[in-house]
């Protein structure tokens, strides 16, 4: 009975030292995701992921969404080693194509993304490129196979997660037929492997 | 010792429940500890996304009027609400402004950001809102040679800027558009919270948002006045 009582009093020593320990971690050490004191020089805000509110839906509905608005979306036919496209997040006007290796939770951790926007954009002129990447070294205009835009070759993320895990990485976006589409690579893909893909964008069809 | 004095069988019994108990006890101060790091990990958002139905034009500008709280904050959390264009949700980039408060402040400030493949700027202002008083924020791109160039206003309810910044952006095409409350606990009241004229410019003139899709973090709740209107509330325990 008493040894019962001594582990009983031990226990509630620990539980208390934890609380403790809980309390004073809780009031002193903010996470990383928290809020960054006012000095640090990280964003105030963190905007609502896409994952929190989009939809996922099949290649299938993709297609009946494209042929209902009489949109023609363009899809890589070519992907490095075997990355392939493993979900798609809708939220209009975002479509947002996730194309992966491996099993990911969402397209945060994927190998390449595609979004598009469904509304129709002007596109600018090879001039209008050319004086966005003025003084840039990092950035340069391209035209592949009816692609008109600019790739960024150590583009950061704002997420500091996944800057710490890639690291600056090649990031471009470009026009296609009036639509807005940016593409996102995590290493090793590289720039020039970013422009293969693009060249390899094909009308998708149902 | 203990098990030659007390006997096999009621030893086995007695180490079992002190086992246990250490255990419960254990596992219950770790739950202590680890369960306000869990709850502080996300942050929480009560609001509106722009939703964008195909053979609509892209939305070069957001408002939206947002009326001053001015709730207490626990120190190290915060308070922030905004307007947002974004710019990638892949990489994570955006424009926003809006105002914020946290633990370290009596009173809230205005701020704008922006993040972009070339820089993080968050920059807050040295004054701040009237709690209880209106203001609009606006961002919308400047239609100047580089189209890279973006405008900051912000306005009080006469109409008088307090604030108006040119920003470069790089990507610099809009994709979304975001009208959130956004706090790092739950222990934030965001009663009285109100939104209204959320608008996005066509390129040519202001539109009233014409559709949104709502999203918003329990504890707090949102009443859908309108496609461009909002109220939230709830929080604080």
């Amino acid at each position: 009975m008493k040894n019962y009582l001594l582990a009983l009093l031990l226990a509630t020593i620990i539980a208390i030292f934890f609380s403790i320990v809980a309390v004073i971690t809780t009031e002193r050490r903010p996470s990383s995701q928290e809020f960054p004191l006012p000095q640090e020089p990280s964003p105030v805000s963190y905007p609502v992921p896409l994952y929190k509110a989009a939809e996922k839906i099949t290649l299938s509905e993709l297609i009946n969404i494209s042929k209902t608005h009489n949109i023609t979306l363009y899809l890589p036919t070519k992907m490095p080693g075997n990355i392939k496209l493993v979900s798609i997040y809708y939220k209009p006007p975002v479509v947002l194509l996730s194309y992966s290796d491996r099993e990911a939770p969402d397209y945060r951790y994927d190998n390449v993304t595609i979004e598009i926007s469904i509304w129709p954009s002007a596109v600018p002129s090879f001039g209008e490129l050319n004086l966005s990447v003025k003084n840039v070294t990092d950035s340069r205009v391209f035209s592949i196979n009816g692609a008109r835009g600019v790739l960024i070759e150590h583009a950061p993320w704002g997420d500091p997660e996944l800057q710490k895990l890639y690291g600056p990485s090649p990031l471009a976006f470009f026009w296609i037929e009036g639509h807005y589409y940016i593409i996102s690579a995590s290493p090793p893909i590289t720039g020039a492997q970013l422009l293969e893909i693009i060249g390899s964008l094909r009308p998708l069809k149902g | 010792m203990l098990y030659n004095i007390l006997g096999e069988k009621r030893m086995e019994g007695k180490e079992r429940k002190i086992k246990l108990t250490l255990f419960f006890s254990l596992f219950t101060a770790v739950l202590c500890t680890i369960s306000p790091l869990l709850a502080q990990a996300s942050r929480l958002y009560v609001g509106y996304f722009y939703f964008g139905p195909p053979g609509g034009n892209a939305p070069w500008g957001v408002y939206s009027r947002i009326l001053t709280i001015n709730p207490a904050i626990p120190t190290y959390y915060a308070h922030l609400q905004w307007v947002t264009i974004m710019l990638s949700y892949d990489r994570y980039y955006w424009l926003q402004t809006g105002y914020y408060k946290d633990g370290t402040k009596n009173n809230p400030v205005f701020y704008w950001e922006v993040f972009d493949s070339s820089q993080k700027i968050s920059y807050k202002l040295s004054i701040g809102p009237t709690t209880g008083a209106t203001y609009s924020y606006t961002i919308v791109h400047a239609q100047k040679t580089d189209p890279k160039l973006w405008d900051f206003l912000i306005r009080d309810s006469s109409g008088q800027t307090i604030f108006n910044k040119e920003i470069s952006a790089d990507p610099y095409v809009p994709i979304d558009l975001q009208a959130f409350v956004e706090t790092t606990t739950s222990y934030i009241n965001i009663g009285g919270t109100h939104f209204s004229y959320l608008s996005y410019y066509n390129g040519q003139s202001w539109l009233l948002w014409n559709r949104h899709a709502a999203y918003v973090d329990p504890p707090y709740w949102l009443d859908q006045v309108s496609h461009y209107e909002f109220k939230a509330g709830g929080g604080g325990y």
